[in-house]
């Protein structure tokens, strides 16, 4: 059983393989298969995790909404926060454990380099570990910061992980989708709806 | 200012939506599951409840539904605060009596104007 949005799966020549990526701001999650799933990230963050009894996992793509457009740090994170608990409630759906669950992360990279962006990687950063830190689900393996975009490439079944650093392709195509992106996910997201019974 | 029972199982979620009642003047009490909500609901009799639905041991509708089986719970708001849009779920809900049906992400206006409206 699979989950998620906006995913598409395809054969992707770099792992010889089929592979289901993960577009920005959206998640993914499968039941024990070898399929990896994999995202491209700048600043944005992943958060890639598995149950390790049951091999199902599954990662998301996400980065937090420019602080300056928000009145305080707690609407920030909140998008954050949302794009974790939509990730693990989708884990728990195909039948993880909580307690079973374990996280790698990886992205935050400083690809946007004006003044404005220059700590959006490392703020996606921290707040993808003190979440993970605070939900009590342990962080094996981590690859943040840098100036590099990566490509990431996550078995759930086994938990394995690979990841490409994107030297050829240019920072500034990631970069103009992830302004673009960081402006859009604090009003896109600012609104649940409401249904009074 | 009111008393709020904030139910969730993901602690950053429970301290966003605390951090939030609290910054609206409200006292918050905490549970983490729908069994711990029963016995908070029982022992600080809240104006108003706002609970997450997929919890372990006791999910958000089988809260409601024991807590309006409950004098201390059979007249209080109970909203549900969740990521489910199912309409399926929402039936449940209805059923069940839950005040009503929030879809995360909050907005923290929002929900303290909802906590005015209903406590």
């Amino acid at each position: 059983m699979n989950a998620g949005l906006k995913s598409q799966r395809y054969f992707d020549q770099r792992i010889s393989g089929d592979t289901v990526f993960v577009l920005p701001g959206h998640h993914f999650v499968q039941a024990n298969e070898a399929t990896p799933i994999s995202t491209l990230l700048g600043s944005c963050v992943s958060a890639c995790i598995r149950d390790t009894v049951t091999g199902a996992g599954g990662l998301n793509h996400f980065l937090l909404p420019e602080k300056s457009e928000a009145p305080d740090a707690d609407q920030s994170s909140r998008y954050g926060v949302h794009a974790m608990e939509v990730l693990i409630n989708d884990l728990l759906k195909i039948g993880a454990q909580k307690e079973n669950l374990e996280a790698k992360v990886f992205g935050g990279a400083n690809v946007i380099q004006t003044s404005s962006m220059e700590t959006v990687g490392a703020q996606n950063s921290e707040f993808v570990k003190e979440y993970l830190r605070s939900e009590g689900i342990p962080v094996l393996a981590e690859d943040l910061g840098g100036s590099k975009a990566r490509r990431v490439y996550f078995f759930p079944a086994d938990g394995r992980v690979s990841v490409l650093r994107i030297v050829s392709l240019g920072n500034d195509d990631i970069k103009e989708k992830e302004i673009e992106m960081r402006k859009r996910a604090l009003a896109k997201h600012s609104n649940g709806g409401v249904e009074l019974f | 200012m009111s008393r709020i029972l904030a139910v969730d199982d993901s602690k950053p979620m429970l301290a966003m939506l605390s951090s939030c009642l609290k910054k609206g003047g409200h006292e918050v009490i905490q549970a983490v599951d729908g069994v711990q909500a029963l016995a908070q609901l029982k022992e600080h009799q809240p104006d108003m409840v706002i609970t997450d639905l997929n919890m372990p041991n006791m999910d958000g509708l089988e809260f409601i539904e024991a807590a309006r089986k409950d004098p201390a719970g059979n007249a209080v708001p109970i909203l549900l605060l969740t990521t489910e849009t199912a309409q399926a779920l929402k039936d449940r809900a209805r059923e069940v009596r839950a005040t009503g049906w929030l879809t995360k992400p909050f907005d923290p206006d929002q929900i303290l104007g909802l906590v005015d409206q209903l406590s």
